[in-house]
């Protein structure tokens, strides 16, 4: 069994709940986590975060951040966290929108890549929906 | 006498000046009480954000832009008082440090510029100190996404030596009844762990990281979360000060309701005198007039 933890700025979203896997949005691609894992420190990119727990999937959206895996513990700091159940659909539909609207205009570097990962977000919490 | 009247439209005033104040603490207590949480919660990720770089730090070779001390010609400072004021010397204290602060620097040949946070502060350094941003807006409702791009702003800036070193003057919240003016060295970061810390984070079991794998490697994870660990520090120093505001104008108000009402006691004590003093002169006119009459 593994613990999880997923931590944000402001809150704390899991607190060592147990889990059969995890699977984790790594820079250098999909990580799935079982138990016994090497001991690593990973950074993330915006993705899909899959949970197994009793057989059933839960789904979190999340954004930049770190994992820990270390003695069966995982632990996932990110900046923003969604679990699938609170997504709303509709909204990602309209920031989708509108950052694609945004980056056919002339933009800055620093906005230009702003508004990618904004877009980036949105379609990944449409897709756990 | 014809100062009763008087008295009690001075009662009046005071007492409802009293309300007013009460009023204000209670607002107070209900937003402390939410900026604690708020502080509360930042707390796991600030830790473990730490200590993965404390025990990053562990590891040879590591080097960080963020990390190596420039001599210092040009400090920027950063000074978080409030919007509003009644709330004490909450805002003068703050002012008061950071006048210190650039004194000190000044002293020693550093030239210091200003960020304020705070439209006192910002009213305050106008006339004083050259400014150069104002960070306006966030203190209404402190998010993390508003304070880490105000900090990312700020690390640009450091990063393009405009400046050798970061410093932030603000409230250090203790309880809701103290406050402590703290002046931190956010930028360059610090690679001792200070004291007392290390309990905290466990570091025992955390500094030993040597089996790890880095994906995809030390310096990538570095670059990573030495800004973050930058951002978080300036959001919970941000949320303390906050917090501390509140605190201030909790007791602040409690004071002033505290003196109304002791004012309130000391008029309606006048107040009576008079009407007593009122009642024994008539009483004394008619018994003169009876007895003039017999």
């Amino acid at each position: 069994m593994l613990k999880i933890d997923i931590v944000t700025p402001t809150k704390k979203l899991l607190d060592s709940a147990s889990a059969e896997s995890v699977k984790l949005p790594g820079v250098k691609g999909e990580l799935q986590i079982l138990e016994g894992h090497t001991e690593l420190l990973t950074l993330l990119k915006a993705g899909p975060l899959t949970l197994v727990q009793d057989g059933r999937e839960r789904k979190f959206s999340i954004s930049y951040g770190f994992a820990e895996i270390r003695n069966n513990k995982v632990l996932v700091l990110a900046d923003t966290v969604e679990e699938s159940t609170t997504i709303d659909k509709k909204r990602a539909e309209a920031a989708q929108k509108k950052a694609e609207q945004a980056l056919l205009g002339v933009l800055s570097e620093i906005d230009f890549k702003k508004q990618q990962l904004k877009l980036e977000r949105a379609l990944v919490r449409q897709q756990i929906t | 006498m014809a100062d009763r009247k008087e008295i009690r439209k001075r009662i009046g005033s005071v007492q409802n000046t009293r309300q007013i104040t009460r009023a204000m603490k209670m607002v107070a207590a209900a937003k402390l009480r939410r900026s604690q949480e708020a502080i509360l919660n930042t707390r796991p990720f600030a830790y473990r954000i730490y200590s993965i770089l404390l025990s990053l730090f562990q590891q040879e070779g590591i080097q960080h832009p963020l990390l190596v001390s420039r001599e210092e010609k040009r400090v920027r400072l950063i000074v978080v008082a409030g919007d509003r004021g009644l709330c004490g010397s909450f805002n003068a204290n703050v002012f008061k440090e950071a006048l210190k602060f650039i004194k000190v620097k000044q002293a020693a040949g550093v030239e210091v510029t200003l960020d304020v946070i705070g439209k006192k502060a910002q009213d305050f350094f106008k006339k004083r100190h050259p400014i150069s941003t104002c960070h306006e807006g966030l203190l209404g409702k402190v998010t993390y996404a508003k304070a880490s791009a105000i900090a990312h702003e700020i690390l640009e800036a450091y990063q393009k030596e405009e400046f050798d070193a970061i410093y932030l003057v603000y409230n250090e919240f203790k309880s809701a009844i103290q406050q402590n003016i703290t002046t931190e060295r956010l930028i360059p970061i610090s690679t001792e762990a200070p004291e007392g810390v290390v309990g905290i984070l466990k570091a025992g079991e955390d500094l030993r990281l040597k089996s790890y794998i880095f994906e995809p490697s030390k310096t990538e994870i570095l670059n990573e979360i030495v800004p973050k660990h930058f951002y978080m520090q300036f959001f919970r120093c941000v949320l303390e000060s906050v917090a501390s505001e509140h605190g201030a104008r909790m007791s602040a108000m409690e004071s002033a309701t505290k003196n109304a009402s002791e004012m309130i006691d000391h008029l309606t004590l006048l107040y009576n005198k008079a009407r007593q003093a009122a009642i024994t002169k008539e009483l004394m006119e008619i018994i003169g007039g009876v007895e003039a009459m017999t």
